[in-house]
C-alpha cells in the first residue's frame, strides 16, 4: 500500500467491498464518514435530521457504511501490527482470528459483518498491489 | 371505461350508490343525494390536498429550509421546465384552459401554480449534511426538491434517487397522496352513508370487510407509493442497460439494508432460490412473510421500513427477470386492473344497495352537508390563510439572492 494515507486506504477497500453504497452517498462522503470516525463522532453530528417528505432511504446506508468504515480502519490497524510483528502478512484464517479476539462481533451489526470475508480478501489485495 | 367503473365504484361508493339510486328510482332526493356526494368528493379532495400541502410545506421549512443548515442552490428555470415535462409535474397546468379559469374563479386560488417545481441543491454548512434527496409535494403551489449533491456529480444511479423523488412530486404522485390524506375522511362517511342502508345481515358483513380492507390498503400505502415511484423511475431511464444496472445496484442496495434483521436475512437467503417470474409469485411470497412476522414476538419483528424495502426488492428482483428474458418492465399503476377486478364484488355491492334503496338516506346527506359548510368555512379562513403563509415563507427565505444562488446546469442529464 504505497504511497497512500490511511484514508485513502480506507476509502479504496470501501469502494470495492460496498460499491453501490458507496456511489449512493459519494466519495467526499466517506472522506467525512473517516473523519468523524477517528474524531469518534456520532454520525448525528454529520447529518441534519430531515424527517419529514419522501425520500430513498439513503439515511441506514449512512449507518452501514459509518460502521463499516470504522471495521475498515481497525481490521487495517490490526493487519498492519499483525505484519510488522510477525514480518509477515497474516492469513484469512489469522486475521479472522485476530478481528475475533478484538471482539468484533459485538461492536457492529450483522449487516457489516456479513462482508467481513469479503473486506479481509480486500485488504490483502491492496496490500499485494 | 371498466376499470374506471370499478375502481370509482370500489372507492366512491356513496357517489355509486346515489348514482344508480338516481337512474332507477328517479326522484327529487336522489339528485339531491348525488349532488351533495359529488361536492362532498371535491370539497374533502381539496381539503386533502390542503391539509398534506400544508404538512410537507410545513417539513420542509423545518427540515431545510429555516435556520442557517444549508446554503440553497435554485436550479434554472429551463432545467426545471425540461425536469417537469419529463416528469409530468404540475397538475393544474395539464388542466383544460376552461377549468383553468374556474379553479382560478375559486375562492382558494393561490396565484403560485405557474411554478409547479422548484429544485435545489442543498448544500450542507458546519460539516453537516442533507444526506439524501428529499421530495415534498404542495398541491397548491411548487413542490420542492432538494438534492444532496451537485446536478453535474449524478451518475445513473443518482439520476434514479432523482427520478424517484420526482415521482412523487408529479401527477401521479400527487393524486396518490391525495387519495391517502382524504381516504379516512371518505371511509368515514361512506360507512355512516352504508349504515343507513344496510338490511341485511350480509350487507354488513361486506361492510365491514369493505372498511377492514380499506384500513389495510391505507396501512401498506406508504410502501406501495415507493414501489411505484422506483417503478416509475426505472421506466424513465434512458435505455434497458441504465435499467440493468440500476437494478443489480438496488439489489445490492436493498440486501444491505435488510442484512441487519434476523428474519429479512433469512428471507433473503431463501429468496435467491425464489424466482420472481410473475406479480402473483411476489405476492404469495409477500404473504408468507407477513404471516411469519406476525408470529414472531413484537421485540424481533420487522419494522415497517424493513418490510417496505422487502416488497421493493421483490419488485427489484421481478424487474430483474423480465430484462433478463428480454421483456421491458411491466409499468405499476396505483390501482391496476388486477387490483379492482378483485374489487369488484364491493362494486356490484354497492350498485346493489342503490338498485334496493327507493330513496336517499337523510340523516347521512345532513351529516355531509354540514360538514361541507364547515369545512368551506375552514378552508376559506383556515387552511389557504395558513397555506398561503407557508408558502409566503418558503418565499420570503428562497427567492432572496443572499439566501439562493441560481446556477445553469446542462439539459443532457436526461439524455445521459
Amino acid at each position: 500500500m504505497p504511497n497512500m494515507t490511511r484514508k485513502e486506504e480506507v476509502k479504496e477497500i470501501i469502494k470495492r467491498v460496498w460499491r453501490v453504497q458507496f456511489k449512493a452517498i459519494g466519495d467526499s462522503s466517506i472522506e467525512q464518514l473517516y473523519e468523524a470516525v477517528q474524531a469518534k463522532k456520532p454520525l448525528d453530528e454529520l447529518l441534519n435530521s430531515a424527517e419529514g417528505g419522501s425520500s430513498f432511504d439513503l439515511h441506514s446506508t449512512w449507518q452501514l457504511l459509518y460502521e463499516a468504515v470504522d471495521l475498515t480502519a481497525n481490521a487495517l490497524a490490526l493487519y498492519t501490527l499483525w505484519k510488522q510483528r510477525n514480518e509477515r502478512s497474516p492469513s484469512k484464517k489469522e486475521m479472522l482470528q485476530l478481528l475475533r479476539e478484538a471482539k468484533i462481533e459485538n461492536s457492529y451489526s450483522r449487516a457489516v459483518l456479513e462482508r467481513l470475508d469479503i473486506l479481509i480478501d480486500q485488504i490483502a489485495k491492496q496490500d499485494n498491489d | 371505461m371498466i376499470n374506471w367503473f370499478l375502481y370509482q365504484g370500489y372507492c366512491n361508493p356513496a357517489l355509486m350508490i346515489c348514482l344508480s339510486g338516481f337512474i332507477l328510482h328517479p326522484s327529487f332526493s336522489w339528485f339531491i343525494g348525488l349532488l351533495v356526494v359529488y361536492i362532498f368528493q371535491l370539497i374533502a379532495l381539496t381539503w386533502a390536498d390542503a391539509q398534506c400541502s400544508i404538512k410537507h410545506l410545513t417539513e420542509a421549512y423545518n427540515d431545510i429550509i429555516s435556520g442557517d443548515k444549508y446554503i440553497l442552490h435554485l436550479i434554472d428555470n429551463s432545467t426545471t421546465k425540461s425536469i417537469q415535462e419529463f416528469s409530468s409535474i404540475g397538475i393544474y397546468q395539464k388542466l383544460p384552459v376552461p377549468m383553468k379559469k374556474i379553479i382560478k374563479a375559486s375562492p382558494w386560488y393561490v396565484d403560485v401554480y405557474k411554478e409547479p417545481l422548484r429544485v435545489f441543491i442543498a448544500e450542507g454548512k458546519e460539516g453537516k449534511s442533507l444526506g439524501e434527496p428529499k421530495a415534498y409535494t404542495n398541491f397548491r403551489g411548487s413542490s420542492l426538491v432538494f438534492l444532496h449533491r451537485p446536478f453535474d456529480e449524478l451518475d445513473t444511479l443518482d439520476r434514479f434517487f432523482l427520478l424517484h423523488e420526482l415521482e412523487h412530486v408529479n401527477l401521479d404522485g400527487a393524486m396518490q397522496l391525495s387519495q391517502i390524506y382524504s381516504r379516512p375522511l371518505l371511509v368515514f362517511f361512506n360507512l355512516v352513508l352504508l349504515c343507513f342502508l344496510a338490511t341485511s345481515w350480509w350487507h354488513w358483513v361486506l361492510i365491514a370487510i369493505y372498511v377492514i380492507i380499506n384500513l389495510f390498503a391505507h396501512l401498506q400505502s406508504t410502501g406501495k407509493r415507493e414501489v411505484i415511484a422506483d417503478n416509475g423511475a426505472l421506466l424513465k431511464l434512458s435505455n434497458t442497460e441504465e435499467q440493468k444496472e440500476v437494478i443489480t445496484d438496488l439489489i445490492d442496495f436493498g440486501s444491505s439494508v435488510l442484512q441487519g434483521t434476523n428474519l429479512a436475512s433469512e428471507w433473503m437467503k431463501h429468496s435467491f432460490s425464489f424466482r420472481a417470474e410473475e406479480i402473483k409469485e411476489i405476492r404469495k411470497e409477500r404473504m408468507k412473510i407477513h404471516k411469519l412476522n406476525a408470529s414472531l414476538p413484537k421485540k424481533d419483528r420487522l419494522t415497517h421500513s424493513n418490510i417496505v424495502w422487502m416488497d421493493r426488492l421483490f419488485h427489484f428482483r421481478w424487474y430483474e427477470y423480465k430484462l433478463k428474458e428480454d421483456q421491458p418492465i411491466p409499468h405499476l399503476g396505483w390501482s391496476s386492473f388486477y387490483d379492482n377486478v378483485a374489487m369488484l364484488p364491493f362494486s356490484l355491492f354497492f350498485l346493489y344497495i342503490g338498485i334496493i334503496s327507493t330513496s336517499a338516506p337523510t340523516f347521512p346527506l345532513i351529516l355531509i352537508v354540514i360538514f361541507i359548510i364547515l369545512d368551506v368555512f375552514w378552508m376559506q379562513f383556515g387552511y389557504m390563510n395558513q397555506l398561503v403563509k407557508v408558502i409566503n415563507k418558503i418565499e420570503s427565505k428562497v427567492v432572496k439572492p443572499d439566501v439562493t444562488e441560481s446556477i445553469c446546469v446542462q439539459d443532457s442529464w436526461l439524455e445521459n
